[in-house]
């Protein structure tokens, strides 16, 4: 009987099934990692081969040409809790198999709705796939296949893929920050210039708060850091706001620990408490202007 | 344990920290903490009493909570119809946020038994109906 090797390699996966629940060490250990940008996670999870002295790993173990999935066993999988766009390409909420189609220069990322196929189930083309170029980049090592979110911002993140002297980088967009505007005119209640103190300190610092297209801004003189000097109220409830950092424009950070509860009177607000986790007032606010 | 009094801006950034942490489970970053449409709210048990909320001589070696549990024995009706949004809820035997005041006293150490707790108090003692009371709940912890 001739055995291929693919036939050979299904073999050892059934066996691995039949025994799955026994402690066992594998060749390529499963890993994994996530990443969460402005509440959407971005999980990755694969297993993760070694080098062990396979060289050429790329045009040599892995052919030019060959649609590979950038792990072992079964294929690496990329799992989003919202729509997503991925180097420009719309991705819709849902778990993805991996893949990548290499070649000398620019690389093939197909990432297969299918999710659940083994790394040598090589996908077809298919109209249900995302396909799209990417360029790698040479880099040292690593020896082991690595996935990783090597930066992020408010708006995304870039997912690295990285083995064997090569790198790929996949830049993932996520929906954009949504604060519910207030209804019209609502806005003006709390406009006007406040003095605020935090716990005990007896210097107060000012708060300057304005409405513009159904937001709510401010400006603290003398935040402990720049970047929460130009504040937006995020609504939580009638009179109650969290506290959004903004940087160049962009909501950068909220605070969701501490709230802030203006007290309304005759239509307009006359201060505010600061309120921690806890219900404790933990600092407040008196208008001056 | 911080206290008001030594609050300061410092604190605040504290705090800033530990929102990221809350950040990381929370699908709706941004536009606020609450999810809403979350698990429902337990009905209020008939007769319910704070004859099992912990006494003030189990809260020894807890004072900042104290104010707290002194909130919560006023008003047992209230808060045994309110879900508790730290998690504990799923604890084996828990019914309402009144189970946080009881038994091992989830709420003698738990910042978010406490601040819910203190919430409910507050606007019952503005006036608030139980549903009201209910929707700020989960507005500010849900």
């Amino acid at each position: 009987m001739q055995w291929s090797r693919a036939w050979g390699v299904l073999a050892i996966g059934l066996l691995v099934a039949a025994t799955a629940g026994q402690a066992q060490v594998r060749a390529s250990e499963r890993g994994g990692t996530f990443q969460v940008v402005n509440g959407t996670r971005i999980t990755v999870e694969y297993s993760r081969p070694m080098l062990r002295g396979r060289s050429p790993m790329y045009g040599g173990q892995i052919p030019w040409g060959q649609v590979w999935t950038p792990g072992a066993n079964w294929a690496t999988t990329l799992d989003v809790d919202h729509d997503v766009s991925i180097d420009g390409h719309p991705l819709k909420k849902g778990k993805y198999s991996v893949w990548m189609e290499v070649q000398p220069t620019a690389w093939t990322v197909i990432l297969d709705p299918r999710a659940k196929l083994f790394h040598t189930a090589h996908p077809k083309p298919d109209s249900s796939q995302i396909r799209f170029q990417v360029t790698p980049t040479d880099i040292e090592g690593p020896e082991v296949l690595t996935w990783s979110f090597t930066s992020f911002s408010p708006t995304g993140t870039t997912l690295d893929m990285a083995w064997a002297g090569k790198a790929v980088a996949l830049h993932i967009t996520v929906p954009p920050v949504d604060i519910p505007p207030l209804a019209a005119g609502v806005g003006e209640r709390y406009v006007g210039r406040y003095k605020m103190w935090w716990g005990s300190e007896s210097n107060p610092s000012e708060l300057s708060v304005s409405a513009k297209d159904g937001r709510l801004l401010g400006k603290w003189s003398g935040a402990p850091f720049p970047v929460w000097n130009n504040l937006t109220f995020v609504p939580v409830a009638e009179d109650w706001f969290d506290l959004g950092a903004m940087v160049d424009g962009s909501l950068f950070d909220v605070v969701t620990d501490v709230v802030f509860e203006f007290t309304v009177v005759s239509g307009r607000a006359t201060g505010f408490d600061i309120r921690g986790p806890g219900d404790l007032v933990v600092g407040r606010g008196t208008r001056v202007q | 344990m911080k206290h008001a009094s030594t609050c300061s801006r410092r604190h605040f950034l504290a705090a800033c920290c530990g929102a990221a942490a809350v950040g990381m489970a929370n699908p709706l970053w941004g536009a606020s903490r609450r999810r809403g449409g979350g698990p429902t709210h337990p009905t209020p048990r008939p007769g319910i009493t704070a004859a099992n909320v912990l006494p003030d001589s189990d809260l020894v070696d807890y004072p900042a909570c104290q104010s707290a549990f002194e909130a919560i024995r006023e008003i047992p009706q209230i808060v045994d119809g309110i879900r508790c949004n730290c998690g504990c809820a799923d604890i084996p035997g828990f019914y309402s946020l009144l189970s946080c005041y009881e038994g091992a006293g989830m709420a003698r150490i738990c910042e978010i038994c406490q601040g819910q707790g203190r919430l409910a108090a507050r606007l019952h003692k503005a006036g608030k109906t139980l549903d009201e009371i209910r929707a700020a709940v989960d507005a500010r912890y849900g």
